[in-house]
Formats: structure tokens, sequence, C-alpha cells
């Protein structure tokens, strides 16, 4: 899994690349919670356009996101999701917890 | 931790070669044979189901899959490694990326339901507790268990025990999920949710599924394919489409559910007592 980040004042966007498992969520999660508390970062949209497989620490490591999202009162948007990410959420009851847009354009 | 050393990663596996080869599989106990020269591929993301009667050799064919025991002779390849004669190392890396669900649960009886499902993720990952602790509270709220994370296995019924073990075995989303009789003693509800999690595991994580199962009905659900084993030697493989239209008279009798004798067991019988006779 590769990560790229590009922030734009307080607003960043994490590109991911690669599939998202044991071995790989670990990062996710701490660029994304690092954002958060160090970068002070108002809005992370995570670009999953290019992820193909999530798997369950996966989808742990954007919870914690989302939490600590709601702990700062920030904003955590997912986008780009493809259909195996999608029906790992679904399949996890998380679809409907994340806010999810198709496109970066799309996040206002 | 570092990743396992085994060709591909399970998004790059092809899918036209077998992720599980099994090849000429002899298993003897003294003179009794169980398994008798049993060869089968099982391609990644299929869910293999392999039926028999009781004493067909099915679960002793799954226990040649997992490694937990070697075989009389012949191999099982998994990811192209032979595990009758890995060193420890490879067969640590191929139970990476094994689930095992066990017909008897096993799971530890000092340890809440969390710490059951937990332990796997904690000796073989890096994962932050925070994480582990939501993905625990993930896998137990899959199989109905979301309330019950600090009971203890004493203090479940034998379903909940089973269906905390299948939440242990997916903990690690493993690549290949091994069951053992998932559905034996649980109500036919908890059954059918058991048979529905499986359908969705294999389709959201692509996983290769091997499941050992007399239950026709959930057989018949979750398989692409099947195996029907009888006294240690395979009769067919083939898609549910093709065992349910099989003229096998074995097959027909297992799946109809024809008594022994009413299907020629005399046969069977007369074989035994003739073999008694030559032997005394």
């Amino acid at each position: 899994m590769d990560l790229n980040i590009k922030r734009i004042g307080t607003r960043s966007v994490v590109y991911v690349e690669g599939d998202i498992d044991l071995y790989s969520s670990p990062e996710l999660r701490e660029t994304v919670l690092d954002l958060f508390r160090k970068r002070q970062q108002e809005q992370i949209i995570v670009n999953l356009a290019e992820v193909f497989y999530i798997d369950s620490s996966g989808i742990a490591s954007l919870v914690e996101g989302l939490q600590e999202a709601r702990k700062q009162n920030r904003r955590f948007v997912l986008v780009g999701l493809r259909e195996g990410p999608r029906h790992v959420l679904e399949l996890t009851r998380l679809l409907n917890v994340f806010e999810i847009a198709e496109t970066e354009e799309a996040v206002t | 931790m570092s990743e396992p050393k085994l060709p591909s990663s399970r998004a790059h596996w092809a899918s036209d070669a077998p992720i599980i080869s099994v090849r000429d599989l002899v298993v003897r106990y003294g003179a009794k044979t169980v398994l008798d020269g049993v060869n089968l591929d099982i391609f990644s993301g299929e869910t293999m189901v392999i039926m028999g009667g009781s004493g067909s050799g099915k679960s002793t064919l799954l226990r040649r899959i997992m490694g937990i025991d070697r075989p009389t002779s012949g191999h099982v390849f998994i990811k192209n490694v032979d595990i009758t004669c890995a060193t420890e190392e490879e067969v640590n890396d191929i139970r990476r990326i094994m689930g095992i669900s066990f017909q008897s649960a096993a799971l530890f009886n000092s340890m809440t339901l969390a710490d059951n499902v937990a332990l796997p993720l904690r000796e073989h990952t890096n994962l932050a507790e925070s994480t582990i602790r939501l993905m625990t509270r993930m896998k137990l709220s899959q199989v109905g268990l979301g309330d019950a994370e600090n009971l203890y296995p004493a203090q479940l019924s034998g379903g909940m025990r089973k269906r905390a073990s299948v939440a242990r075995a997916i903990a690690m989303d493993p690549e290949i999920l091994l069951f053992d009789e998932p559905s034996a003693g649980l109500d036919p509800i908890i059954a059918a949710e058991i048979d529905s999690l499986i359908l969705k595991l294999k389709s959201a994580f692509k996983m290769t599924i091997v499941v050992v199962t007399h239950e026709l009905a959930s057989a018949f659900l979750i398989a692409d394919r099947m195996c029907m084993l009888r006294h240690g030697k395979i009769l067919a493989v083939g898609t549910t489409e093709e065992i349910r239209q099989s003229t096998h008279p074995r097959i027909r009798q297992f799946l109809d559910r024809v008594p022994d004798q009413a299907a020629g067991g005399q046969d069977d019988y007369l074989q035994t007592l003739i073999k008694i006779q030559d032997s005394s």
C-alpha cells in the first residue's frame, strides 16, 4: 500500500493505493490520526479510488479516524469507494456510518 | 510482524491455479485406511463443501489440509507449499492465512469471548490495541454475539460457543477459512445465520472456504463445488448442480437419505462377514 497526502490549508486528502490489510492498515491509521492530532486538520478526505481490497483491520482503522474526527468536531470523508471495499463496509454494517462521496470535488 | 513469505497476495493469486491441492493422500491408523489416495483441487475464492457419512474420512481430510497431522503418504499443497514436509516456519506462515473453526469450538475457558477472538490478532499482528478491540467487536457482531464480549465460554450455550469459534476463525480475515461442521448442534435459525455469514465472507473478503458438513440444505446453499467421500475415497467432485443430478447410487443414497440396507448395503455387510471369516 502506498499513501500520498495533499494538504490545502486545513484540508488534507489521503490518496491510498493498494491493499489495506493487517500489514498496511497501521500506517493508514497513524497517518489519519496524526493529521487530526498533530496537523490540526479540519477536514480529511480518504481517497480509496485505487483500493480494491480492504480487510477488517482497514475498516477498524477508518473507524478510528472517524472517532477522532467526531471527538474533535471535524470532518472525515471517504471518496472513490470501489465495489470490494463497499461490500466490506456493508458486511460490517458501517456503510451508513461514514460520510461517503463519489469524488473529491463532490465534497463541499 | 513480518509478512508471510508465501507466494502472491490474496488479490493476485491466479484464480486458475488451485490454492489448495491434495495429491495421492493416504492416511492409515494401524490396519485401517481412512483416506485412500485422495486427489482434490480447491480454487481461490470458491467454497468447497466436503460431504460424506460418518467415518467417510471428511474430518480426517480437513485436518490434513489444516496441517494438524501428517499423512501416511501423499501431499497437501497450500499456495504451492507442501505442508506435509514444510518447515515449522513455512507451516506458521500458512497458518496465518488460515482461519479454523473446530467442531468443538476450542475456546480458552479462562478468557472472555473478546479476548478469545482477539488472541490471534494480538499473537500475529502489530495492530494497535484500540484497532484490535474494534475488530473484535465487529467480528462478534457478525456472529450475533455483539453483547457477549465480556462473557466467559462457560457462561455460553453450545450454539454461542460455536459462533464465538467462528468469530475467532475470521478475526484475521483469513485467505482460507476451514470449517468443521459449522452448523452441528445449532438451532435452524442460527445455522441459517452462519450459512449467510459464510456467503457474505466469501463475497466481501474473497475467501476460499472449505466446509465439512453432512447438513444437506446448508451444503447446497453455500457450496460452489462439492466433494463426496465414502470409505476414504472420493466418489465425485462437482458443482452443486452436478452433484444434485448425479446418478451414482451412493450419492443418491446420501442425498435421498436412504437407509443403508434399502440401498443395497447388504453387499457391504456380506463382504464384511466374508472378510471376518477369511481372517479367522
